[in-house]
């Protein structure tokens, strides 16, 4: 058990590949000028623009894994103490699916200079890049969702990011979960910026491209390849994947779908940890994740507690619910407030 | 999938309208029940050539008589001999399965939409399915490392470890 738990914040997403070369240095504010406040107005996260309305908008998103392209970008993602910690990234795709992330500069806060990312940040870039491309950015989801859960409008107005006078589209929340925002280059739809809101109106992520250079060098990249690999979960014929059949959700919160499952192969790297089941749950915009596999108990141990404990924490930004349900070892995480996340995690547990 | 030709017996408006669908797979089950409509079909076609079947004019002289004495209204409109009534069932069947099908081929495989349940789970059932697990709130480092992990994965910021002893922060 130790030696798992000792293995794997390092192996579990670990991926090979060359650390990027830290570039020269940027100040933490946006090239272009735009405005980086930290809170959108009382109440809300956005305002709709008179005007500038317009029915069941499903924006053209082309995202920058998807094209050829070298970005640098500022990432900026509220911790648990509140603060706006800033991540200045440079992500450079081939537009086959080879990524490279890389992270350049850190700021605990908003305002603050960037300064160089310690070995241990860079190593978990690293390690996790591939993860923060597909999870931890905004991907629009299905639009009947995205328009169940979300009115979305294109503003009149543009707005300047990198140079580039950006389409601007709000999608405000209809039951008041926290609005979210994005910005799109007219002529190439590259995903230029987004932003999502909390309840309160106040911003737990943000994301400004703050170069573009659609003629990357890619010769000298270096694609990562990641040491666990995966694959879709096809049900209960992938159950032996696991060592046992996963736990189901009874309860899930408003508007979300089931988007994708995915098995990780972790069992081949940490023997007795078994392979992980991951599936991600979207309301069009906001993601929820269950994410499970089974403990590492002793031969012949049977888990004797009838009350499941679980560990409910707020890391800012996300949310995370975290328990040992008989055999498993079940995450729950989410933007989603803690109390819906317990209740995601008792509704997947036997009664 | 079939070839057009084995189609043949559907409406070529129907037709058109599948190959209008363009390389867009169906399911299989899809494939599996216009099969099984096509051995009913055949089936039923067998039985009805070991048979000698009357004249279709003798039934409609015997419907028209019967309805003159009353015993039923006349049927208003064409009716469909039961041939093209199975050929017209089996076609919206595959549209309607068609349908469904490609909604759920729609914009993102794998991809199975759930119900809302939130609005139908009133506030007592959903205490009752959080008082099945205990909970208590701690601080990012009191879980476990796994849970970090995966955790920051699903992007929460990065923790922010301190630098060793005389190795100030560097400004950029």
């Amino acid at each position: 058990m130790r030696r798992f738990l000792l293995l794997l914040p390092a192996v579990l997403f670990a991926c090979e590949g060359q650390q990027a070369t830290q570039n020269a240095s940027k100040s933490a504010s946006s090239s272009s000028g735009e405005q980086l406040a930290l809170s959108g107005p009382p109440g809300g996260g956005l305002q709709q623009a008179p005007g500038g309305a317009q029915a069941r908008i499903y924006p053209d998103v082309a995202y920058p894994e998807d094209v050829e392209v070298e970005i640098v970008r500022l990432a900026e993602l509220r911790d648990a103490s509140g603060l706006m910690q800033q991540l200045e990234e440079r992500l450079l795709s081939d537009g086959l699916g080879n990524t490279q992330l890389t992270l350049q500069g850190v700021a605990a806060e908003s305002g603050q200079p960037l300064g160089n990312p310690t070995p241990a940040q860079s190593d978990r870039y690293l390690a996790q890049q591939k993860y923060y491309i597909k999870y931890r950015d905004l991907h629009l989801g299905a639009s009947s969702a995205l328009w169940q859960n979300y009115l979305v409008i294109q503003e009149a107005a543009t707005v300047d990011i990198a140079g580039i006078a950006c389409e601007h589209y709000t999608l405000t929340h209809r039951h008041g979960m926290g609005d979210a925002e994005l910005f799109l280059d007219p002529a190439t739809r590259l995903l230029m910026g987004w932003t999502l809101f909390d309840a309160s109106g106040i911003a737990t992520a943000r994301m400004r491209v703050q170069s573009v250079n659609w003629a990357p060098n890619l010769g000298s990249a270096s694609w990562p390849v990641p040491f666990v690999s995966e694959q879709d979960y096809a049900g209960a014929t992938d159950d032996h994947l696991l060592g046992l059949p996963p736990l189901r959700p009874s309860y899930l919160p408003q508007g979300y779908y089931l988007a994708e499952a995915r098995i990780l192969f972790t069992e081949v790297l940490l023997p007795g940890f078994g392979n992980l089941l991951v599936e991600r749950y979207s309301d069009g915009v906001r993601q929820l994740f269950l994410a499970q596999h089974e403990r590492d108990l002793p031969p012949g141990h049977q888990p004797l507690a009838k009350i499941t404990h679980l560990r409910l924490s707020d890391l800012g930004g996300l949310r995370i619910a975290e328990g040992d349900p008989t055999r498993h070892r079940l995450y729950v995480v989410g933007d989603l407030p803690l109390s819906e996340l317990h209740t995601v995690f008792g509704g997947m547990l036997p009664e | 999938m079939s070839t057009p030709s084995e189609n043949s017996e559907l409406p070529q408006a129907l037709v058109d309208d599948l190959r209008a669908l363009g390389g867009a797979r169906a399911p299989e089950e899809l494939w599996m029940r216009v099969q099984e409509q096509r051995q009913i079909s055949a089936l039923a076609e067998l039985e009805s050539s070991q048979v000698v079947r009357a004249p279709e004019a003798l039934w409609d002289r015997v419907q028209a008589a019967r309805a003159a004495r009353g015993e039923f209204a006349a049927p208003r409109g064409r009716v469909l001999p039961w041939k093209q009534l199975q050929i017209l069932s089996a076609a919206a069947a595959v549209l309607v399965l068609g349908v469904i099908g490609f909604r759920y081929l729609g914009e993102e495989n794998h991809t199975m939409v759930q119900p809302v349940l939130a609005g139908a789970t009133d506030a007592a059932t959903k205490e009752a399915l959080r008082a099945r697990a205990l909970g208590m709130v701690v601080t990012p480092e009191e879980l476990s490392p796994s849970a970090r992990t995966v955790a920051q994965a699903f992007g929460a910021a990065l923790p922010l470890e301190k630098r060793p002893m005389g190795m100030p922060e560097e400004g950029r």
